[in-house]
């Protein structure tokens, strides 16, 4: 009778096992290389810590970032921050490491932004900061931020809302993550133009952390608390939430009926200012905003002046404006 | 004459038991040769100052993992424990905040402990709730606002570094050292192996099993909000969304060191490992210039293969 040999097949099985593992890893770390290894023969290099890198409104600024960048020449990574000012601060130091020439900052909130500001001051590479601003105790210390006019956006969506609601109304409001410079300022211009109206906002403080699914969620807990019938107008800060209040409206039969404001370039935002759910919208456009801080960056690395502060350029979107924009 | 006797049976266990440490080592060749940056000492520093800070907390999941139970809610204290640190420096100063943060975490620990030991939740259960819990605390006491301190002595301890090392390793060699003194050198590390490895055993034997599954949340706690004490002297703020992925980080950095989530056995030295795996992946992906989609995606296949490789290995033996 044959001698099925179970040991050893057990002991080849370990190898193969083992083998397919090492082979499995350095595999993934050689590709890895090969395909992304920045040139050394010239093309100068970007390093770009997005600390929302997975919210909506970062794929196309990334893009617009990745687009411009490559227009111009230059090499571009684009990293995840996760939303901690540690982790952004190592990966800075693991670019400036790899001899990065250039960085972009996208911070995740403007408290914990200024040892990320004193770091990248000393590593004395060209640095811009991106979308949302630093904390105001050190904002002379950034070279360039490229960033809206946030209080304007609130102050746009404020004008809206009190167009449409000329005689005074209720409102629920959803905002973005808290402590962000977005909500902070966006929050700070609205709440300029309803004062003296007789727009109410019937909740506290809302955020959805630029989460659909969480802004989804809240407005459901408004139409619950609040009663249909006594809502009469959704603000939200951007097209993630905005698609999030829309989609809870559409469940209950409200989409239409209970109109809303929001700010971005969303393609939903689009669709819905041309059926008239959305009322209009302020324009950010994280296209024209990513390429705009490659632009600013590009100048610094050339030595060129650039202005302290660069506006991503802005404005209200009605229906009859929405071809003249670039929606995502 | 003596004959020299080639043992590959030793040989082979010595390797399978290290295995996680050797495809470390093979890993870490690799990237040297791929990227000199790589073994910088610059870097070496932002590896070593980055791993220890949720390092600390780590070194407790693992001891909470040996005795057979862990915790969700220490990404929570955590978070609260920034935001106390940094409001209590700027209203009583560095010292007194230090002390109230640590005790604070404590007391996390002992209501986790509490729940699980004596009114004998599940550890998921009652963490679960208690993360919840601390974590909406933490908004409600910054109204969601993350907040900063300008301190300057925090400051002043936050620049401090010798070669590039700053306090934080050097805090988490402290901490790492007495886990290991005390697991491997006193009773009470037999025991809580003890507890972990057979619960009823250890009863019978004589352990306060009871008081062990306490313990171990209180340590867990008071690491959690080191660890957090750390992390504001890094940043200089303290908010309700920081330390979201701590422990996950903990878990992971436990299990792929070694040290199985049935209890009873592994230990920090296993879990240094699991920290050094981690940090370095995370490290030699933004190195690689791997966009970030990418490294999410790398980081995740390349952490199942390792689990994998090792779970396949160690079953087979």
């Amino acid at each position: 009778m044959p001698h099925i040999n179970v040991i050893g097949g057990i002991k080849m099985k370990k190898r193969i096992v083992f083998l397919m593992a090492t082979i499995f890893i350095l595999s993934f770390v050689g590709a890895c290389a090969t395909g992304k290894a920045p040139s050394t023969t010239g093309s100068k290099k970007i390093f770009m810590s997005n600390a929302y890198y997975t919210a909506p409104y970062c794929a196309p600024l990334n893009k617009g970032v990745e687009n411009k960048a490559k227009e111009l020449g230059y090499t571009i990574q684009i990293v995840d921050g996760e939303g901690n000012a540690d982790k952004q601060l190592a990966q800075f130091k693991a670019a400036v490491a790899e001899g990065y020439n250039a960085l972009i900052y996208f911070p995740a909130d403007q408290a914990s932004s200024p040892p990320v500001v004193k770091y990248l001051n000393e590593t004395g590479l060209p640095w811009i900061v991106l979308n949302t601003r630093v904390d105001p105790s050190i904002e002379d210390q950034v070279p360039c931020t490229v960033a809206s006019d946030e209080v304007e956006i609130g102050r746009n969506i404020g004008r809206l809302a009190v167009d449409y609601l000329k005689d005074g109304g209720s409102a629920v409001y959803i905002e973005g993550a808290a402590g962000a410079s977005y909500t902070v300022n966006v929050t700070k211009g609205l709440n300029e133009i309803l004062k003296g109206s007789k727009i109410d906002i019937l909740n506290d403080h809302q955020y959805s952390d630029w989460d659909p699914g969480k802004a989804m969620k809240i407005t459901e807990d408004f139409l619950t608390k609040y009663g249909k019938d006594k809502i009469d107008l959704v603000i939200c800060q951007d097209g993630g939430m905005f698609q999030g209040a829309i989609s809870a409206l559409d469940a209950v039969g409200l989409k239409g009926i209970l109109k809303c404001v929001a700010a971005g370039n969303d393609l939903i935002i689009k669709e819905s200012i041309i059926d008239g759910s959305l009322l209009g919208t302020s324009i950010q456009d994280p296209f024209i905003e990513g390429a705009l801080g490659v632009t600013s960056l590009d100048k610094l690395i050339k030595g060129e002046k650039v202005d302290k502060w660069a506006v991503t350029p802005g404005g209200m979107c009605l229906k009859a404006d929405v071809e003249k924009h670039n929606w995502f | 004459m003596k004959k020299f006797t080639y043992n590959s049976t030793a040989i082979k266990n010595f390797l399978f038991e290290r295995s996680i440490v050797i495809m470390l080592f093979i890993f870490i060749i690799v990237m040297t040769i791929i990227k000199p940056a790589f073994y910088g000492w610059d870097n070496i520093v932002n590896i070593l100052n980055e791993m220890t800070v949720y390092g600390i907390t780590a070194c407790a999941m693992t001891v909470a993992i040996i005795c057979g139970e862990f915790d969700l809610s220490a990404s929570s204290v955590f978070a609260w424990s920034t935001v106390l640190f940094v409001s209590m420096t700027n209203k009583f100063g560095l010292v007194p905040a230090f002390l109230i943060t640590i005790i604070s975490g404590a007391f996390w620990g002992i209501l986790n402990g509490w729940l699980v030991s004596k009114v004998r939740m599940s550890a998921f259960v009652a963490t679960l709730g208690t993360m919840t819990i601390i974590k909406g605390l933490a908004f409600f006491y910054t109204d969601g606002v993350p907040i900063n301190t300008s301190n300057t002595t925090l400051q002043a301890i936050g620049s401090f570094n010798i070669a590039g090392i700053s306090i934080t390793p050097i805090a988490f060699i402290l901490v790492f050292s007495a886990f290991v003194f005390v697991l491997l050198k006193t009773k009470f590390g037999r025991k809580l192996y003890a507890t972990g490895g057979n619960y009823e055993v250890a009863r019978l034997a004589g352990i306060n099993v009871t008081f062990y599954k306490f313990i171990i949340f209180v340590i867990l706690g008071i690491c959690a909000a080191l660890s957090a004490s750390l992390f504001v002297v890094r940043i200089h703020a303290g908010s309700a969304l920081y330390g979201g992925d701590l422990a996950l980080y903990s878990v992971a950095a436990t299990v792929i060191g070694g040290t199985s989530l049935s209890g009873g056995n592994g230990g920090v030295t296993k879990t240094i490992v699991g920290l050094l795996v981690l940090s370095v992946l995370f490290n030699a992906l933004t190195l690689l210039g791997i966009q970030g989609y990418f490294q999410q995606l790398i980081r995740g296949i390349v952490l199942i293969s390792v689990i994998m490789f090792d779970a396949s290995i160690n079953r087979k033996r």
